[in-house]
């Protein structure tokens, strides 16, 4: 029998005031659900997959003491990733700033990421790689997290035209890539 | 300021798909995580069952110390009825050290047996349930000695 899809603000709920049983299953889907996502969101900071398995780890370990009885529960009218990025952001800052003993701009790199098989892929990944900071988070957010603008607004906790600016911007110097051209074409 | 995506916000779908598989992650193993946030939920939540356990049998703890009191403080101030053994039960039952607590934490302008359960209201987690059930010793035993009730 195929299982009915549950939306985050319902497992959200389950796990805020549903029975031991019933909200652990709830976390156990919440946290397969968006554990590629925190572990995307620490790698392209740490750049280390050991240290980005830690990052997920506290992540969601926090996110389970938000739930009672040792929190008082988490907003259910949301995506869960708004409320999970800032946190797998701050601990990957954290760690990074712990493991090297300075302070570093995060997202910094994103060479920690698989290699591209081809020139194209390649290509792309280091224009990628090569845009401001507060753009590529943008991009990545938009497109390959697939959150809407609203919701990245939300996660990053500045205003809704500040995300839309720094998307056009990231867009533009995307559009006027030849690598862009090579997949428009 | 609309959320809409339009045309200009869009990417060829190719190209997404690209940019998806260059930052790919689901070949990173996360077994052992997997297996720790497993325990670490199942004990969490399993709390959550024994911390309301523990808070209802608080306040049921707290009744039957209520209770208790209730029935014996009177009987300190009626040896000529029930007897020096029953007199004598009674005064050990409810001669208790001074507690630190005594307020009148409801506010009503008296200190009953209601500011004892509104005290255990407050926060479960705050008071011991000797304070408590010392708190309640003391309310019995003054109104007793004043006479209220009688």
């Amino acid at each position: 029998m195929e299982r009915q899809y549950r939306s985050d603000a319902d497992l959200i709920g389950a796990c805020n005031h549903g029975s031991p049983t019933h909200a652990k299953a709830a976390f156990e889907e919440l946290y397969r659900r968006h554990k590629e996502f925190v572990l995307r969101v620490a790698l392209r900071i740490l750049g280390d997959q050991d240290l980005a398995l830690d990052v997920l780890q506290e992540t969601f370990i926090y996110l389970l003491g938000r739930f009672p009885p040792t929190g008082t529960g988490i907003e259910e009218n949301s995506k869960l990733s708004t409320f999970l990025y800032p946190v797998a952001k701050h601990n990957a800052i954290s760690v990074l700033r712990k493991a090297r003993r300075f302070p570093v701009a995060p997202e910094a790199s994103l060479d920690a990421l698989p290699g591209a098989e081809d020139r194209q892929g390649e290509d792309l990944r280091k224009l990628v790689a090569g845009l401001p900071v507060d753009q590529r988070e943008m991009l990545l957010l938009r497109f390959v997290e697939d959150m809407t603008l609203s919701e990245i607004a939300q996660a990053l906790d500045v205003p809704l035209g500040t995300v839309k600016s720094r998307l056009h911007y990231a867009l533009a110097k995307l559009k006027a890539s030849d690598i862009f051209k090579d997949f428009r074409g | 300021m609309s959320d809409e995506i339009t045309q200009e916000t869009e990417l060829p779908t190719r190209l997404v798909e690209r940019l998806r598989k260059a930052v790919d992650v689901s070949s990173i193993d996360t077994a052992q995580v997997d297996q720790e946030l497993d325990v670490l939920a199942a004990r969490h939540f399993r709390r959550r069952s024994l911390h309301g356990v523990a808070r209802y049998g608080r306040y049921a703890a707290l009744a039957a110390s209520v209770a208790l009191i209730s029935l014996l403080a009177p009987l300190r101030f009626f040896d000529q009825w029930v007897g020096q053994e029953t007199v004598d039960m009674a005064k050990r039952v409810t001669s208790q050290s001074v507690p630190v607590l005594y307020a009148d934490v409801d506010g009503s302008g008296q200190i009953d047996i209601a500011d004892v359960l509104a005290l255990a209201r407050i926060d479960p987690g705050q008071f011991e349930q000797t304070d408590l059930d010392a708190f309640a010793f003391r309310v019995v035993s003054v109104n007793a000695e004043a006479g209220v009730g009688r």
